[in-house]
């Protein structure tokens, strides 16, 4: 059976906050007076940091080995599963009342939306496979489906690029959060390339110490890596 | 041409007297000679006590467009706008600009003109303000319903007298960076400038907008004046203007150089051209959660349509 740490407590509290965050402005009427627009938006942009912070597990531990930080990639990435389930139910549910015509209209023709569906596909394949289960039925195939989240990630920047009123690449408009995404998703994904994340990692002998080496010897290899 | 849609029966009207007054004591009302004299005109003698604003009260939903759509209230025209200049925030943008200064406020009309002036916003008020319940429909993909007052800004085109080479009207929104913290972004080609066709200029539905439900205009709707032309995008309509310019030259304006392919210079509500981020085929009014399908030139086809008969609005969005 799994056991809870408090890491694993605190991390759950925190990603359920935004959820609450959210329920509470809608019940207050907090969302501004085009709260369909606001709520879009809000869980958009709550899934969008989940994914990140999901992706910041493995480059932390990489340069404070924090083995740990390992064992929340899988919550991290469930919520951010579901606050883009949420984000994308709000858009057909709540803004066009399940109308398929019109939101297979607006698919057809909308890039971004192209995009943002594709992203949320991965991830729906990836919530689905995220069982021990699957990772044992998978075996090594498992880790490849699962680096499939970088392209996710990538996906969900240029949803964001197209789905602000600008232009990333004359850097005009609305930019701030697809450049601000943008980044973060690179130097993110950067600290992965194995030549820097070596370098990265000898950050780890100028701290005073390994923090838990027992744990990090049971810890499988793979893990490490991906 | 057909006579252009002019709402000619004033909120006061349309609305029960007893109602209208109630809404009336919300105000301070001393504050502008044309509500006043508004009021006076009715035969009704402005009320003295000046009472708290509680703008949340503040709705009614007897005053409908010509289409019988009611208005939307105060509290939701006067706190969820699109104005760059202060913050991408709609509902921050009452917050910031609070203390925003409108007065004294001088707006210069040029260009290709034969009388060139520049005027007081007093000056403006003097045009007989009138007041016309709008639909505006945000590229965005929300729409409202506006009592707005105001006055054609053909009167003020005729004072000044176009030559005969002009062909656009090009107007310029005030470039105040320590009042207007957004105009310190430097993602956009501030100022803030808008262009209208001159004939579409001329036409009796484009007006500048001195107030909003018979009160002075509010700086967060684009104080001490601003433009409303109902059946394009409501980006067209440039907020807080100081330069009215006629020019023979088309504007650059200021969404159409940020991203051309998205923002066009005629701008004209369109359900039939797809932008590739909001629906404009449908749209929400704000207080309505169900979408509604957008109308050819915003519902104003009878009065515009004519202004664009040889033009292809599909290429010209």
């Amino acid at each position: 059976m799994k056991k809870w740490s408090w890491l694993h407590i605190v991390t759950h509290i925190l990603a359920l906050i935004p959820l609450l965050l959210l329920v509470i402005a809608y019940f207050t009427d907090n969302l501004t007076i085009n709260p369909i627009q606001t709520a879009t938006q809000r869980s958009g942009d709550i899934a969008i940091v989940m994914l990140f912070v999901s992706l910041t597990c493995t480059p932390t531990h990489t340069i404070f080995n924090i083995p740990v930080l390992l064992k929340l990639r899988r919550p991290l990435g469930l919520y951010a599963f579901f606050y883009a389930s949420l984000h994308m139910l709000t858009y057909t549910g709540w803004d066009y009342g399940f109308n398929f015509n019109l939101i297979a209209s607006e698919f057809s023709e909308k890039r971004y939306l192209i995009v943002g569906v594709t992203a949320l596909s991965l991830l729906t394949l990836l919530a689905l496979t995220s069982h021990n289960w699957w990772k044992k039925k998978l075996g090594k195939t498992w880790k490849k489906l699962h680096r499939l989240v970088y392209l996710a990630a990538g996906l969900v920047v240029l949803h964001v690029a197209w789905a602000v009123k600008g232009d990333l690449f004359t850097l005009q408009g609305d930019i701030w959060k697809p450049l601000a995404s943008g980044i973060v998703l690179f130097l993110l994904l950067a600290a992965r390339i194995p030549p820097l994340r070596k370098s990265l990692s000898k950050f780890r002998h100028l701290r005073f110490a390994r923090s838990n080496p027992i744990q990090s010897k049971n810890r499988p290899s793979q893990e490490k890596t991906t | 041409m057909k006579k252009p849609f002019i709402l000619k029966i004033p909120v006061s009207e349309i609305t029960p007297q007893h109602q209208y007054l109630n809404r009336r004591q919300f105000f301070k009302l001393a504050a502008t000679a044309s509500v006043g004299a508004f009021l006076t005109a009715c035969g009704v003698n402005p009320p003295i006590q000046e009472e708290v604003v509680d703008s949340q009260e503040f709705e009614n939903k007897d005053i409908l467009d010509e289409l019988g759509d009611p208005a939307n209230t105060y509290q939701e025209i006067t706190h969820y706008n699109n104005f760059y200049e202060f913050t991408m925030d709609k509902p921050g943008v009452a917050v910031l600009a609070r203390d925003f200064p409108t007065s004294p406020w001088q707006v210069e009309v040029g260009g290709l003109v034969h009388n060139p002036r520049i005027y007081d916003i007093d000056d403006l008020r003097v045009f007989p303000q009138e007041e016309r319940v709008y639909r505006l429909r945000c590229v965005e993909g929300w729409s409202m319903v506006i009592p707005w007052l105001g006055f054609p800004l053909s009167l003020l085109l005729k004072e000044v007298e176009p030559t005969t080479s002009a062909k656009y009207v090009k107007l310029t929104t005030i470039m105040d960076p320590d009042n207007m913290p957004g105009q310190k972004s430097r993602f956009y080609p501030w100022p803030y400038v808008e262009g209208l066709r001159i004939d579409e200029a001329m036409h009796d539905l484009t007006i500048l907008v001195t107030g909003l439900y018979g009160q002075t205009l509010e700086p967060q709707n684009g104080a001490p004046l601003r433009l409303a032309v109902p059946w394009k995008y409501g980006f067209k309509s440039g907020k807080s203007i100081v330069k009215i310019e006629l020019t023979e030259e088309m504007p650059k304006t200021f969404w159409n150089q940020i991203a051309p392919n998205e923002y066009g210079f005629f701008a004209n509500v369109n359900p039939s051209v797809a932008h590739p981020r909001w629906s404009q085929s449908t749209e929400r009014r704000i207080g309505s959660n169900t979408r509604i399908p957008t109308l050819m030139f915003n519902g104003y086809e009878e009065q515009v349509g004519q202004l664009y008969s040889d033009l292809d609005l599909q290429k010209n969005y």
